[in-house]
């Protein structure tokens, strides 16, 4: 008898024909064939483009095109903005997922409404909000320029406004993952002497530390490649207020294709690497909760 | 040690989940929290542990106001229903877990005998090293278990504790938990929603019914003894049946029943359980309430014998030896005669 029970009606799905969900073999292939060739054309070719364009003229003009100090400068600023945007946002959203998750309070649903707010408005109003607080003209312009404090067009506001597009990230992926964990685990460790501290290391860090750093890579990718509110805030001073992706934009707008290429293959190649941790992640993920 | 709760009020927006409850648990003693979904217990039981504030009241812990004292600080072995336990550490590691964060940590060597010791005595030696999720239900609980002991609890509390385990795990755990206790003599106290279990394994059971105690007795009691008709419907079967009152006093068909003790009540009903329905088939004397057979299992240790009233048409059930019900030999559309060798009669219907 066991030795029945161990072979369930799975094979009889396998073989497929047999199965009452599949369709034919010919609706299959097609659906499949119209879904790779849609995902050719307009995610492949595009990509493929880019490194072809960056490598047209040979490696050491793709080469090249790094050795310009204003494309470092753009790299070194991409860098540093997602350096501090990351690590706040993290911590961020880690606190807005705990305090949403474990507590109630009122407003609850407020706040989580507010955690999506970057991701519904577009990112140029992102950008606006901080030109009209912080801009010449703005709320706490006229203080700021007497302080000799510059925020837009300058270095801050490209943070500010990289740290406001991002936020949702981290809180977003932590969320639904804590929830549906419940707080069992963080009532037991109490209960057997843990202190606050303790229960956040001990239990519900290592958790979530798989969507955590899921949460991270998608932030530190956005952080890295956002155009539209960094656009705004920037004023596009060469060497100093460009990132990489303005950068590729001025170079673009300068038909230089090539070095415009080469800067989009950059953040292409950050893209690839994002997709590939991410997946790999996401397999942890899953097996191991 | 003992625990005590002092006019433990509890609501949440409009529901009352608790409404003035008074307990009293003694040391050592092995009490269940017995009732239905929503009765409060599971919400007593939290305020106890300290993992939930109760509106009024207080919780006393031998005799000492214990009501503001955090949870980490009481010293209570927390058993959850869904055990809980921490799902990114080994057994070894979740039942040391209460050791390891102490502010005086036990050296190594005194964390890993206590853990062996604890293995040995949840009867899971061997399986250190696994993680939750490659355990079974049964073997999952009993790590919670151990883990709670780890601490050396002054009082146990256990949260529905074998809810989620089929039911011959159960049984099995349901022995286990009362030999742990007479082993270690550790006031325990358990929410089930489970009749069975709470008078199988308790010391008293503590009956709850709607934000209230409905009863506090010892299994026997609660059983023989039920105060009001909802304990006398939780525990065990029982039958329900519609009483005459008028000048002569109370009865059921042409059964008398002892007058009701307070004057002036109108409407009564009876409770009998089923086993303590005789029947015959010629009425024999005394007085005996006619009935038709309807349905027989004769299944079982027991046999059991679906009857309806004639006079009225109420259903009843009767559970009779399986050598009465040979002799009786009874078949379904006869007509018998039912005795009732003990009815309980509340007022109200």
């Amino acid at each position: 008898m066991p030795r029945q029970l161990q072979n369930p009606v799975r094979p009889a799905v396998a073989r497929g024909a047999a199965s009452p969900l599949a369709e034919p073999a010919w609706v299959r292939w097609l659906l499949i064939a119209a879904a790779l060739g849609f995902l050719a054309l307009f995610l492949g070719l595009p990509l493929a483009a880019v490194f072809i364009e960056a490598f047209r003229k040979g490696v050491s003009t793709y080469l090249a095109a790094f050795e310009d100090p204003d494309a470092w400068a753009a790299i070194k600023l991409t860098l540093l903005t997602a350096g501090i945007a990351v690590p706040l946002n993290l911590v961020f959203g880690l606190a807005a997922a705990w305090c949403i998750t474990k507590f109630d309070f009122r407003g609850k649903s407020l706040l989580i409404t507010f955690i999506d707010l970057p991701f519904a408005v577009s990112p140029v109003i992102s950008g606006l909000i901080y030109v009209l607080l912080f801009g010449a003209q703005g709320w706490f312009g006229p203080w700021l320029a007497a302080h000799d404090i510059k925020i837009i067009f300058a270095v801050p506001g490209i943070v500010l406004a990289s740290i406001f597009v991002t936020f949702p990230f981290v809180a977003r992926e932590l969320i639904p993952l804590m929830q549906s964990q419940g707080s069992d685990e963080e009532e037991a460790a109490v209960s057997l002497g843990a202190t606050g501290w303790q229960t956040f290391w001990h239990v519900t860090l290592p958790n979530v530390r798989w969507a955590l750093l899921y949460g991270v890579i998608l932030c530190n990718a956005r952080a890295m490649g956002e155009f539209g509110a960094v656009s705004v805030v920037s004023g596009h001073i060469r060497g100093k207020t460009n990132t990489l992706p303005l950068h590729v934009e001025i170079l673009y707008n300068e038909y230089n294709f090539v070095a415009a290429f080469a800067c989009a293959s950059l953040l292409a190649f950050l893209a690839i690497v994002t997709l590939v941790l991410k997946s790999i992640i996401e397999g942890r993920h899953l097996s191991k909760p | 040690m003992s625990i005590e709760a002092r006019n433990i009020s509890r609501h949440f927006g409009a529901f009352t989940a608790l409404d003035d409850i008074n307990l009293k648990i003694g040391t050592g003693e092995l009490v269940s929290l017995l009732g239905p979904s929503g009765s409060g217990k599971t919400t007593l039981l939290r305020i106890i542990a300290g993992l939930e504030r109760s509106d009024t009241g207080s919780v006393l812990f031998n005799g000492e106001d214990a009501t503001l004292l955090p949870v980490r600080e009481r010293q209570v072995g927390f058993v959850f229903q869904h055990y809980a336990l921490f799902r990114h550490m080994s057994v070894f590691k979740n039942i040391a877990f209460g050791l390891n964060v102490r502010s005086e940590r036990p050296s190594k060597a005194a964390i890993r005998d206590k853990v062996r010791s604890l293995l040995s005595l949840v009867q899971l030696e061997g399986l250190e090293e696994r993680y939750p999720n490659q355990l079974s239900g049964g073997q999952r609980q009993r790590v919670a278990l151990a883990r709670a002991l780890a601490i050396d609890p002054k009082v146990l509390l256990l949260d529905e504790p074998f809810g989620a385990l089929d039911a011959r795990v159960r049984h099995e755990l349901r022995r286990w938990l009362r030999q742990i206790h007479q082993s270690l003599h550790i006031t325990t106290l358990f929410v089930t929603h489970d009749q069975d279990e709470a008078l199988e394994v308790a010391d008293r059971v503590v009956v709850m019914n709607q934000a209230r105690i409905e009863q506090i007795g010892s299994p026997e009691e609660i059983y023989d003894h039920p105060r009001t008709p909802f304990v006398h419907e939780f525990l065990g079967k029982s039958n329900t049946l519609s009483v005459k009152v008028d000048s002569g006093g109370a009865s059921v068909g042409a059964i008398a029943l002892p007058p009701p003790a307070a004057g002036g009540v109108h409407s009564l009903t009876a409770y009998v359980r089923p086993h303590q329905i005789g029947l015959s088939r010629v009425p024999n004397g005394t007085p005996v309430l006619p009935v038709k057979v309807t349905h027989i299992h004769a299944a079982g240790s027991s046999a059991r014998v679906d009857l309806i009233r004639i006079d009225n048409g109420e259903e009843l059930a009767a559970e009779i030896s399986r050598e009465d019900f040979e002799q009786l030999a009874l078949t379904v559309g006869e007509e018998a005669f039912a005795r009732f060798k003990k009815i309980q009669v509340y007022p109200g219907g």
